[in-house]
């Protein structure tokens, strides 16, 4: 009996661990993609038909180079 | 009988297709999926601590002299070091709006007694002299014909004219004199997917070129997708290679190319006996998806023949946007955005 509840409450704690760790890894993670989103909300240098984004090499039809460029509403491409 | 008669014409005339075809096709279409070599490379990074360089994009050296241009320096866009060390000299090119400032800055050419460089958003090549110690002056402005609409990348052609990428669709690029006039335009957009030649069409596949006029070979890859254009500017061959990721993919939305699929190539250097190109291969989905910090830049070297046959495809240990070939030497140095060191010397293996 006493081995069975040992056992029981093992398992519980690993399952309460994997409950634990699932959580924490499907929080908002800190992604580009994330920082982007935030930018883009806050202060998107957009014409009609695209939004640019960051800092990088794509040549944005405003004269600026970016990271990223996207229909207005869309990050993700 | 009839039936036999009817199939020989058939015969016939599928054999003349054929002939036709092949006479007719200078221009050469070729898929490539893999390299003859693959080779990784470990680079030797070059201490520059007293310039801060933002976004280093090209770099390119002329006997003692290197000049990097970084897109994105908030003061200065040309930095000028000594040759092969990358001893800081100075910093040139002011970021500005007023006359002899620059808006935006493309690419550079160095020359025998200074450099040209390109400012898209003044439309306007620039030639500097550009001596070993602290200054630079502009020399001549060269503003560029309308028509070409906005130039992003350019090459010298002989030594008053210049190879620009074309930006409306309708051509692949074009020779502009001294006076920044078109000379004349040359070949089309080698798309499969789309035919329409807008400007959407030519923003998706602006590419990055090279000119050496020892060979008159003229390289341009496309900074989305997978294509390399090698012309020869003498016989007016063109050939077409194609890698895994095929051609560029985009979205158009307002008469504007949105980029989608692959950040392809960014710089190409063609020499007396190959093409160099800098590869990142990476999906723009993947690029935004990374965490924080992000990595920004292309991890291959991939080296063709002046054939566009593939050789070598060299794996880095950095991500870098440009490089600097050096085949007597046999030295490549790169530029990388990530690193506050962001010169690497790399040595060659074929």
């Amino acid at each position: 009996m006493n081995t069975k509840k040992i056992i029981m409450s093992c398992l519980m704690s690993v399952a309460l661990l994997c409950f634990i760790w699932l959580k924490t890894k499907n929080n908002l993670v800190e992604t580009d993609l994330t920082l982007l989103n935030i930018e883009a909300l806050a202060s998107p240098e957009s014409g009609e038909g695209h939004t640019c984004l960051g800092t990088g090499s794509l040549d944005c039809p405003s004269g600026s180079k970016v990271a990223y460029i996207a229909t207005p509403y869309s990050i993700i491409l | 009988m009839k039936k036999k008669i009817i199939y020989r014409y058939l015969m016939l005339a599928y054999y003349l297709l054929c002939i036709n075809g092949g006479c007719n096709n200078i221009n050469e279409r070729v898929y490539y999926d893999s390299f003859t070599t693959d080779i990784s490379l470990s680079g030797k990074t070059l201490k520059t601590d007293s310039v801060m360089l933002r976004y280093p994009f090209r770099i390119e050296h002329k006997d003692s002299l290197a000049i990097i241009m970084d897109l994105h320096h908030p003061d200065f866009f040309y930095h000028a070091f000594t040759y092969p060390r990358f001893e800081p000299l100075f910093s040139f090119g002011k970021r500005g709006q007023a006359p002899e400032e620059i808006l935006s800055a493309e690419n550079f050419r160095l020359t025998d007694n200074g450099m040209w460089g390109l400012d898209a958003n003044k439309h306007l090549l620039t030639k500097m002299s550009v001596g070993n110690i602290a200054q630079s002056t502009n020399e001549k402005e060269t503003p560029l014909d309308k028509e070409i609409i906005r130039a992003l990348d350019f090459a010298l052609y002989n030594d008053s004219c210049f190879v620009i990428p074309d930006y409306s669709g309708k051509y692949r690029f074009h020779i502009i004199d001294r006076n920044g006039n078109i000379r004349s335009s040359h070949g089309k957009i080698p798309s499969r997917k789309h035919k329409k030649g807008n400007i959407a069409l030519a923003q998706a596949w602006r590419s990055f070129i090279d000119y050496n006029p020892g060979n008159h070979t003229l390289a341009m890859v496309t900074q989305l997708g997978e294509v390399l254009e090698i012309y020869n500017l003498k016989d007016s061959t063109h050939i077409v290679k194609i890698g895994p990721h095929g051609e560029p993919e985009y979205n158009e939305s307002g008469g504007m190319a949105i980029p989608s699929g692959i950040m392809g190539f960014s710089d190409v250097q063609v020499t007396d006996k190959y093409i160099y190109t800098v590869f990142h291969g990476r999906s723009f989905k993947e690029i935004a998806q990374q965490r924080q910090p992000v990595t920004d830049g292309g991890q291959y070297i991939y080296v063709f023949s002046l054939e566009g046959d593939p050789l070598y495809k060299y794996t880095l240990d950095h991500f870098i946007y440009g490089i600097d070939v050096n085949e007597r030497t046999r030295e490549i140095y790169a530029v990388d955005v990530n690193s506050n060191q962001p010169v690497v010397k790399y040595k060659l293996k074929h």
